[in-house]
């Protein structure tokens, strides 16, 4: 079986990221602050697809919810901005909690299944959490609400589209470091392990399901982040961030970067994202063209979409 | 002396299919008790039970003396009870080491720890060396697990178990599908075991499992027809007519 190496992955991956680092540069030359918000926009999707990546590649299980995650994060900061508290070190810490303990009670009850039934009680879960959140009315209902930058420790260093941005890339960078140092670890050799033969690692004597569900909530603190960053990064959280479009979005990103491995997560995500906009631009009815490239990605690329 | 494995009134059934009906039996510190039946017998339906994959409708499963009938497969495994299955179940795409490996690590402290790496790590690794050399797999610890031949996994699957350094070894039929100088490597490492682990050993290799037993267990239509030394199973006429005595079937056919 061919793979592509560990060093050919890193490279790639550097060039993604030091392209997302020089687009405030670009967008200075041309005069074209958009190109910032949306090298931003890339890197916070691509953590959102690392973080589904550790639940898809890594311990094999494709959950089509992961939008709950990412729309908890968000909620969180619009919640707390609402309530009078926009701060930053309160906010994000909320989160993460937040998002964690969804994904520790939704776990627990979907890692029943495995299958195509984890797909749908994933997806049943965020779709749940997607009704909960339009009807938060103090919140803005189905509309969603607009929010407010918020403050780190007090101070407005969150504030402007470059710290934003450094921001960003710093979570993304955080995020694969860990996928790949999670990965590598003892307990990412018992998530790969058990995707190859759960009989194998229960009769060494490891609870799969504990395993598999420890690495649910890790995911899903991790897209609480991401949720997080893109409701402060839009200045906006509405119910269509939960919405299952987006789960499906990042479900994308993680298999078309091949799903085996973070650093294809963020490929796939920043492809996408890159794609969308180019494509947006030719035509309104560039979704059609997009999916013939998605069909013609999954053929060319044929066996190993789904690590197994 | 407490038995290593104790089974009091096992039974198990799948609808109307009775698989497992009122089995009891011992295996002793150190004895191998071979378990032996045609096919359907519900053998393999026996050890998973034993495993804990299975759950009774009703009877105990007791090891060293504690009832483990209602604990997780992987607690018993932790409280050393290991098994080899019928059909290999390795993870083929990690290397033949890590396979291993895996077992040493369950029993390691901070066996699932999220940072520290899983290989190279010489306090998993040496362990799992030490019982790949005893299969004669330790040439092969780097290859992944789906490049070795049949044979091998099966050898594969036996240090797996010995690497969890075991007090009871289930062993559902080792020897299948083996050439005879492979089953006899297999025999001879199992012979080494004896007298150190308990072993349940479900086999169809009669020869093999006469030269191995302490004692061997008849079991049909998932009763145990008879248990016994060796030399008294093999000639019980019972147990010949059900099981052994295909030949004598047709010798004496039915009146």
């Amino acid at each position: 079986m061919k793979r592509p190496s560990g060093l050919g992955w890193t490279l790639a991956l550097a060039i993604v990221l030091v392209a997302l680092a020089l687009a405030p540069v670009l967008a200075r030359a041309l005069a074209y602050p958009y190109l910032t918000s949306l090298a931003t926009r890339a890197a916070i999707l691509a953590a959102a697809a690392v973080s589904l990546q550790v639940v898809v590649g890594l311990a094999g299980l494709v959950s089509l919810g992961h939008a709950a995650f990412l729309g908890i994060g968000g909620y969180a900061a619009l919640g707390l901005a609402t309530a009078g508290m926009n701060e930053a070190a309160v906010s994000l810490p909320v989160a993460v909690a937040g998002a964690g303990l969804f994904g520790l009670v939704t776990g627990r009850l979907a890692l029943r299944t495995r299958g195509v039934t984890f797909i749908m009680i994933t997806l049943a879960f965020a779709q749940m959490a997607y009704f909960v959140a339009q009807s938060f009315e103090v919140l803005g209902g189905s509309d969603g609400a607009p929010l407010d930058p918020p403050l780190l420790f007090g101070t407005t260093l969150l504030r402007g589209p470059i710290a934003l941005h450094v921001l960003a890339l710093v979570v993304l960078i955080a995020f694969v470091l860990g996928a790949r140092v999670l990965a590598a670890s003892r307990f990412g050799r018992v998530l790969r392990a058990a995707t190859e033969s759960e009989a194998r690692v229960t009769a060494s004597g490891f609870d799969v399901r504990r395993a598999r569900l420890a690495a649910y909530v890790l995911a899903g603190a991790a897209g609480g982040v991401a949720g997080w960053l893109l409701g402060v990064h839009a200045g906006f959280v509405s119910p269509a961030m939960l919405e299952w479009r987006v789960s499906g979005e990042l479900l994308v990103m993680v298999i078309l970067g091949g799903a085996a491995r973070p650093e294809g997560a963020v490929i796939g995500a920043v492809g996408v994202v890159a794609v969308e906009e180019v494509l947006s631009g030719v035509s309104q009815h560039w979704r059609l063209i997009f999916g013939a490239l998605i069909i013609g990605v999954v053929l060319l690329r044929g066996r190993r979409l789904l690590p197994r | 002396m407490t038995p290593a494995l104790e089974l009091v009134g096992l039974r198990r059934a799948f609808g109307a299919l009775l698989v497992t009906s009122d089995v009891s039996l011992t295996v002793h510190p150190g004895e191998l008790h071979a378990l032996i039946g045609p096919n359907g017998a519900g053998k393999s339906s026996l050890l998973s039970q034993i495993a804990g994959t299975l759950r009774p409708d009703a009877g105990q499963v007791l090891l060293d003396g504690r009832d483990v009938t209602r604990v997780a497969p992987h607690r018993r495994a932790l409280s050393g009870l290991a098994r080899t299955f019928q059909v290999s179940a390795l993870a083929p795409g990690l290397s033949v080491l890590e396979n291993v490996a895996l077992a040493v690590q369950a029993r390691a402290r901070h066996a699932l720890h999220p940072l520290r790496r899983a290989f190279p790590d010489p306090g998993l690794d040496d362990p799992a060396r030490a019982a790949l050399l005893a299969v004669g797999l330790a040439a092969r610890e780097a290859q992944p697990v789906r490049a070795l031949s049949h044979g091998e996994q099966r050898a594969l699957e036996i240090a797996c178990a010995l690497a969890a350094s075991p007090r009871c070894l289930l062993l559902d039929e080792p020897l299948a599908g083996l050439g005879p100088a492979e089953a006899d490597g297999i025999v001879a490492l199992l012979r080494g075991l004896k007298g150190r682990v308990a072993m349940l050993l479900v086999e169809h290799d009669m020869a093999a499992v006469f030269a191995l037993a302490d004692r061997v267990s008849v079991l049909v239509e998932g009763r145990v027809l008879a248990s016994g030394l060796p030399a008294a199973m093999r000639a019980d006429p019972m147990v010949r007519a059900a099981y052994l005595g295909e030949e004598t079937c047709t010798e004496h056919p039915p009146a």
